[in-house]
């Protein structure tokens, strides 16, 4: 199954949703979302959004957001415009009602403020003051944060709120709010120059100025080099600049009106050189990485809003249900036994032991006034044949064959066999006898349901009897019904 | 590669094959688990998922061995005057009438067995090595393919894991891993996928994906934790209620409760939200009447006792409000009157909130008073949420005891000056969902704090590797 790639929108309407959720404290209760966005598939963010685009508020946020959209869409080209219309008014103020520009001033109008931002931006860029927040030059974040703050002046609907909010919260992630404030600057500066550049180019077209420059501070070399520096990449272009002939004839007091069309084609070329396409192109820049940071983001889903959807939309395993259906018939097993005494019996006992936890060497065990027979251990398989042709090859039959069971195991199929065949291989009474009862609670065992299941086993296998003993504790009520039962008085009861 | 990974997990009856499975699902509600022989009687099978959804493994749970020797004697009688193999020797079985009437459900486990191509040998290592587990090691062998024993119970005193291991070696399976179904531990669980990766050189690839998911998992899971009880600790700490002057002692004691119901609601909250993050399902608990609610876990948070269990030494912001509250009861123990225990900070508090400033000094000028929850009780709160959480991360899904809580009086968070984030919320009234009426969710600074918390009871959850 390939995931869809999920657009930035989408995830911001999921952010949106959590924060209302957050804010009610609960999660929105659409079983037909969850069930879509588990069918939908993929990892977890995409069920999450998957889930968030269905839901009723996900609708509402979607639309919320297009409204947003559409408000910012708006305010952006007001915004726009006003820098425009600020590059036109620095343009008409250089380009007033004097005929004589004085190059330095204009300059620095039309650029001066600028640059310095520039490089402002630059060293904010690369010194990243207080990480984790966000930089894009004071401008872009001047206008963000304006943004925002109308939104949650002007926007009364709740939905859009949250939406404001959320793309607040995802602003701070991945530097995504960083090109998105960057290239608000640069964009804003960007049009600043074109309305700079177009209101000079006007004003140049349709009037005449004397071009002069002077100094008063400064030193005419000065002047000189900062016009050097600025004309070298117009040079290289093979734009017209003003040469040295040119700069010292127009210096205030001088014959005035001497290359006009030189000195007008260089402060244009400047502001479009240093203004217009330095900011157009980091705008462009910044507007690339902005998208590029928008498409790598991911919603962090470790958050407690997304964490609590996690059980309704993610699973670690998924059950493919019955392969093999039980047997029939079997159900309801464990019949129940009839507790019914039996009489005291006179002759051997005779005594097996099956899968006993305690070691050979406290075999056979002992208890006071009684006698028995061992036939070993039927723990192996050759042991248990041992035992039962031990048993057949018994000239006269006993008085009672005893099967000592431990309740620390489970009965099983293969045990209730054994004691079957033991029923079969002689003509005695076969009695089952529950041993090791303590052994099963000292590792946390239920004794009673032990000593029921042992009791079901041993009436399917068809045995006379059976009790619940502790062979190493004679004054267990079983022991001392066992006593009663095949113990040496017991033909005096 | 096309063909998904099948394990069939096979076992003596009542050894804990669903428990296995719950446990290594994460699913609670998978088949059914119960001491007595014979509960699953079905073969049933479960994918193990990617987070991506992708299914990586089918673990298939197959009805106990009851009778190995009885089996063996049957596959052992097919051998006659020819010699088969033991892949053929049990596929000749299976076409026997045996195979569908006295051994039926042996049958039902040797045919996955055969269409799998590992299987996960489950041992409850409390027993003794009897003879019919090492028949049933032999049964094993026949069917050819690579398996894995798992030693179940290794946590219990009655544990032969020696023996077994011995055992084990005899037939020559020496790659084993100890793995508690009901104690989980992150640890073996990886060690058994390790495990199974070396003995499955085709499923490489997919093995390390589903090791290095689990990994991840893991991580996701105890940050997301972490976050819920930094939010929880955020909300109490920054909860403050502002109490006006004139009001009875009686109304006051009401208030005071009031708040503090909030406080236990809003702990409840996080309780509810930790259980389904990991899983644990809420009916589950309240069928079992956990002492989550009525025992160890349900001590009153403003209970003096339940302060003494978790190590806290009662002073300073208790004590204090013990003796400005001299007029109340007992019970508003565990709130402080604000700026009495605040103290120099108390003009940051009346700086720092966006209650209109002139109507918090008015309240002050006719003596209102702002009621926190107290430094203890928050160190009450953090301690038992941490120790929740401790035992959240070692319960497998198998485990059907009561969660137990244990108190760790080592905690840092017993004594010392409570995190830097936490004192500053108590300045910060707009970060508590306890104060809806300033509450600001996307408040930044809000949210820088809440991570930094995180980080910090993050380090409480790091489990040695």
């Amino acid at each position: 199954m390939t995931q869809p790639r999920h657009r930035f929108r989408d995830r911001l309407v999921a952010e949106a949703v959590r924060l209302e959720e957050d804010r009610l404290g609960r999660i929105l209760d659409d079983p037909a979302a969850e069930a879509r966005a588990r069918e939908a598939g993929g990892d977890f963010e995409h069920r999450i959004l998957y889930r968030a685009g269905h839901l009723a508020l996900g609708r509402r946020m979607e639309s919320a957001l297009e409204g947003l959209t559409q408000a910012r869409a708006w305010l952006l080209f007001a915004i726009l415009l006003l820098s425009f219309l600020a590059g036109v008014g620095a343009a008409g103020a250089v380009f007033g009602r004097e005929t004589t520009v004085n190059i330095l001033v204009a300059l620095s109008a039309l650029l001066g403020l600028q640059l310095l931002m520039l490089l402002f931006w630059c060293l904010l860029f690369l010194y990243r003051p207080g990480r984790g927040r966000n930089q894009g030059g004071m401008l872009g974040r001047a206008a963000l944060a304006s943004l925002h703050w109308l939104g949650r002046r002007f926007v009364h609907r709740p939905e859009s709120a949250r939406v404001v909010s959320a793309s607040v919260g995802l602003m701070r992630r991945q530097g995504l709010g960083r090109w998105v404030a960057s290239s608000l600057t640069h964009g804003l500066w960007a049009l600043f120059s074109l309305g700079a550049l177009l209101a000079s180019l006007f004003a140049l077209s349709v009037r005449q100025y004397d071009f002069v420059w002077g100094t008063t501070l400064l030193s005419e070399q000065t002047f000189v080099l900062i016009l050097g520096v600025l004309s070298a990449p117009m040079q290289e272009l093979g734009w017209p600049v003003p040469d040295a002939a040119l700069v010292s004839a127009s210096r205030i007091g001088m014959t005035g009106g001497v290359g006009r069309e030189v000195w007008s084609s260089f402060l244009v070329s400047a502001v479009l050189l240093y203004g217009l396409l330095p900011r157009t192109l980091l705008a462009l820049l910044s507007l690339v990485l902005a998208r590029r940071a928008a498409g790598k983001l991911r919603l962090d889903t470790g958050l407690p809003g997304y964490a609590r959807l996690s059980d309704r939309l993610d699973s670690p395993s998924r059950s493919m249900g019955v392969l093999d259906p039980r047997p029939r018939g079997q159900e309801g097993l464990s019949a129940g036994y009839r507790r019914q005494r039996p009489h005291p019996v006179a002759g051997d006992v005779v005594l097996i032991g099956l899968e006993l936890e305690r070691d050979i060497h406290h075999w056979p065990p002992r208890l006071a006034g009684v006698e028995w027979t061992t036939l070993g251990r039927a723990d192996e398989r050759t042991q248990r044949q041992d035992v039962l042709s031990a048993l057949r090859a018994r000239s006269e039959a006993p008085g009672v064959v005893l099967v000592v069971c431990s309740l620390a195991r489970t009965p099983d199929r293969g045990a209730e066999r054994f004691l079957s065949l033991v029923r079969e291989s002689t003509d005695a009474p076969v009695w089952a006898v529950l041993d090791e009862g303590t052994r099963l609670e000292a590792r946390g065992g239920d004794r009673a349901l032990r000593v029921r299941q042992w009791e079901a086993t041993v009436s399917r296998a068809g045995l006379a009897y059976a009790l619940e003993v502790d062979l190493e504790n004679s004054d267990h009520p079983g022991s001392r019904e066992l006593v009663g039962l095949v113990g040496q008085d017991r033909a005096r009861a | 590669m096309s063909r998904k990974l099948t394990i069939a997990v096979v076992g003596h009856t009542n050894t804990g094959k669903t428990s296995l499975l719950r446990t290594l699902s994460r699913d609670e509600h998978f088949g059914q688990v119960s001491d007595e022989a014979a509960t699953t009687q079905q073969v049933e099978g479960i994918q193990l998922l990617l987070s991506d959804g992708k299914p990586v493994l089918t673990l298939l749970d197959t009805p106990g061995l009851e009778d190995p020797e009885g089996l063996l004697d049957a596959l052992d009688d097919l051998s006659g005057p020819e010699r088969f193999d033991g892949p053929e020797r049990v596929r000749r079985f299976l076409a026997s009438p045996d195979a569908d009437t006295s051994y039926e459900q042996e049958a039902k486990v040797l045919r996955q067995m055969l269409a799998s191509d590992a299987a996960i040998y489950v041992i409850d290592c409390r027993e003794p090595v009897l003879g019919k587990y090492r028949e049933e090691l032999t049964i094993l062998t026949y069917c050819a393919i690579p398996v894995l024993p798992v030693l179940n119970f290794v946590a219990s005193p009655a544990s032969r894991e020696a023996e077994w291991r011995e055992q084990l070696a005899r037939v020559n399976l020496h790659a084993v891993v100890a793995f508690d179904t009901v104690v989980f531990d992150e640890g073996g669980e990886r060690r058994l996928y390790e495990k199974l990766r070396t003995m499955l050189d085709a499923f490489d690839a997919p093995l390390a994906r589903l090791i290095e998911d689990r990994r991840r998992q893991s991580e996701w899971l105890r940050r997301a934790a972490a976050e819920y009880l930094a939010e929880l600790l955020i909300d109490t700490a920054a909860g403050v209620r502002v109490i006006a002057g004139e009001t009875e002692p009686e109304a006051l004691r009401q208030k005071i409760l009031a708040h503090q119901e909030e406080v236990r609601a809003r702990e409840q909250e996080t309780v509810d939200a930790l259980l389904r993050l990991f899983r644990f399902s809420h009916v589950h608990y309240q069928h079992h009447d956990l002492p989550l609610i009525n025992g160890a876990w349900g001590m009153d948070l403003f209970n003096t006792d339940a302060l003494k269990y978790y190590g806290i030494r009662l002073g300073g912001g208790a004590a204090a409000g013990a003796a400005a509250g001299a007029t109340l009861d007992a019970a508003t123990l565990g709130v402080t009157l604000g700026l009495g225990t605040l103290g120099g900070a108390a003009l940051g508090a009346l700086l720092g909130t966006s209650i209109p400033l002139r109507r918090r000094l008015w309240d002050r000028l006719h003596g209102a008073s702002e009621w926190r929850v107290a430094d203890d009780t928050l160190r009450l709160l953090a301690l038992r949420q941490f120790s929740l959480v401790r035992a959240l991360l070692r319960r497998g899904h198998a485990a059907q005891t009561p969660l137990a809580s244990g108190s760790d009086p080592a905690a840092r968070w017993a004594r010392g000056p409570l995190p830097q984030t936490v004192r500053e919320a108590r300045l910060k009234p707009q970060w508590s969902r306890l104060n809806p009426e300033v509450f600001d969710p996307s408040r930044g600074d809000r949210q820088i704090a809440v991570q930094r918390l995180t980080e910090e009871i993050l380090a409480e959850f790091v489990t040695p590797v």
